[in-house]
């Protein structure tokens, strides 16, 4: 019983949820996570929105099939952008295409509480999060379809 | 490969040197640091979600992006870990025995060789250089992106805000004084070959310190201090730090030094792990930072 009680008591503490992690490690041990027919990230930053007057952008992570920028008014961030190639990503490119909103005709949906996503060109996923509260839905929304998506359909072909 | 990355940041310590460092030198930015040591939590802060099919989906890409080598983040960590190794380390266990309410660091002096303030020098360089390294690494840049670096530091993560913040206090100001960047560069400008084939740091860092053998090697250190130096000035005035500000905190846990600041350095360089132990961390918070893009 006390051997019972000392393994719950370790379970609660600190590392005690790692075993949740076991099965995505032992999967992905030494494979690719980005498919080698991904475009550039360079090659993407084009399709980033430009920052509205007041707002300023830098960019944080460009590597093969993923681009993102944060996206800050006074030098604080307020919400973080991205475009991921998703070619090669089945899963995620389906749960996109199944998207429960629409914007400006493309498939879109929540990520989370603080994130939506919008599916261009049925390959690539733009997504915006806000970093801050003062940055809502519907900022994401607006922000979302200022991306150049018809630049990103041109791309795809 | 390395271990995982939940593994790397379920090992990273609550006690000991290297956190009581950290909370030493918490006044320098209030607050703003957090010592997580869990996977899960690190993807709660990170994205401040709590739904719990939403985290998991997060994480497992996390995972996937960390265990590519080619994303560049198990170099970074390798980076971070291999800059915090140092050949010396005889002492440390004995060292390590003496912590605890009572440590006090006259006690173990014995145990300790203090290093030459050209050492001293060198190992910042050493330092500042590794943190370009590891930045182009986790953010896809080319490694000679001076002025994205110096761009970055205007907004840094938590983490990698107490890194930089213990770089100026403990390896820069404390050994070295106010004017720790000239004489880093005046050591660095004055290295030889032999000199870099004498410090296990220099060595072990080996390609992450720039193509073109030793002139290369040592044109980029000069480079990446010179990038660095304004914003190191700017931080040390607007946050009030001084030599003797740094000593007093470390002091509170460290107990008194009677000034003996080269075996204070001694002891710190032997015992703190600081840019391994927030290096993990930056890695696990950009790898969840693009993931939670990504899901």
């Amino acid at each position: 019983m006390a051997l019972f009680a000392a393994v719950l008591a370790a379970g609660c503490w600190g590392g005690g949820d790692n075993a949740r992690w076991d099965e995505a490690q032992r999967e992905t041990k030494n494979q690719p996570a980005v498919s080698k027919e991904a475009v550039k990230g360079e090659s993407l930053n084009e399709f980033l929105p430009r920052p509205a007057a007041g707002m300023d952008m830098t960019f944080e992570q460009e590597k093969d099939g993923f681009v993102m920028a944060s996206l800050k008014k006074g030098g604080k961030e307020v919400a973080s952008l991205s475009i991921t190639d998703l070619k090669g990503n089945d899963e995620s490119l389906e749960r996109a295409r199944k998207g429960e909103l629409e914007i400006l005709g493309y498939p879109a949906a929540a990520s989370g509480s603080k994130g939506t996503v919008l599916l261009a060109a049925d390959r690539f996923l733009c997504s915006v999060r806000s970093s801050d509260d003062s940055f809502t839905e519907e900022d994401r929304i607006e922000l979302l379809k200022k991306f150049s998506l018809g630049g990103l359909e041109g791309l795809s072909q | 490969m390395s271990k995982p990355i939940v593994q790397l940041l379920d090992g990273l310590d609550e006690r000991g040197v290297t956190p009581m460092v950290m909370t030493a030198l918490d006044w320098v930015t209030p607050g703003s640091y957090k010592n997580v040591t869990n996977f899960t939590e690190m993807i709660k802060l990170v994205t401040g979600e709590t739904d719990d099919a939403w985290i998991q989906r997060c994480g497992e890409r996390a995972i996937a992006l960390y265990n590519d080598k080619s994303e560049g983040y198990q170099r970074a960590v390798w980076t971070y870990r291999t800059v915090d190794e140092i050949g010396e380390r005889a002492g440390q266990m004995a060292i390590a025995s003496e912590l605890g309410d009572s440590f006090s660091f006259l006690k173990v002096l014995d145990w300790l060789t203090p290093k030459s303030e050209k050492i001293q020098a060198f190992d910042f360089a050493l330092k500042a250089g590794a943190e370009i390294y590891a930045f182009t690494r986790l953010n896809g840049m080319p490694g000679d992106s001076f002025g994205d670096f110096v761009k970055s530091l205007n907004d840094m993560e938590p983490e990698r805000l107490m890194r930089m913040t213990s770089l100026v206090c403990i390896d820069g100001i404390l050994p070295l004084g106010p004017n720790f960047i000239e004489a880093s560069l005046k050591h660095v400008g004055g290295m030889s070959e032999g000199d870099a084939k004498k410090n296990d740091r220099f060595k072990n860092l080996g390609d992450a310190l720039g193509e073109g053998g030793f002139g290369g090697q040592k044109k980029l250190l000069t480079h990446g201090l010179e990038s660095m130096g304004d914003w190191m000035k700017g931080f040390v005035s607007q946050k009030g730090i001084t030599q003797n500000k740094v000593l007093e905190s470390v002091e509170k846990f460290a107990g008194k030094s009677d000034n003996k600041l080269d075996y204070l350095a001694a002891f710190l360089d032997a015992n703190c792990r600081l840019y391994e132990h927030t290096g993990i961390q930056s890695v696990a918070r950009a790898a969840i930072s693009r993931a939670m893009h990504e899901v």
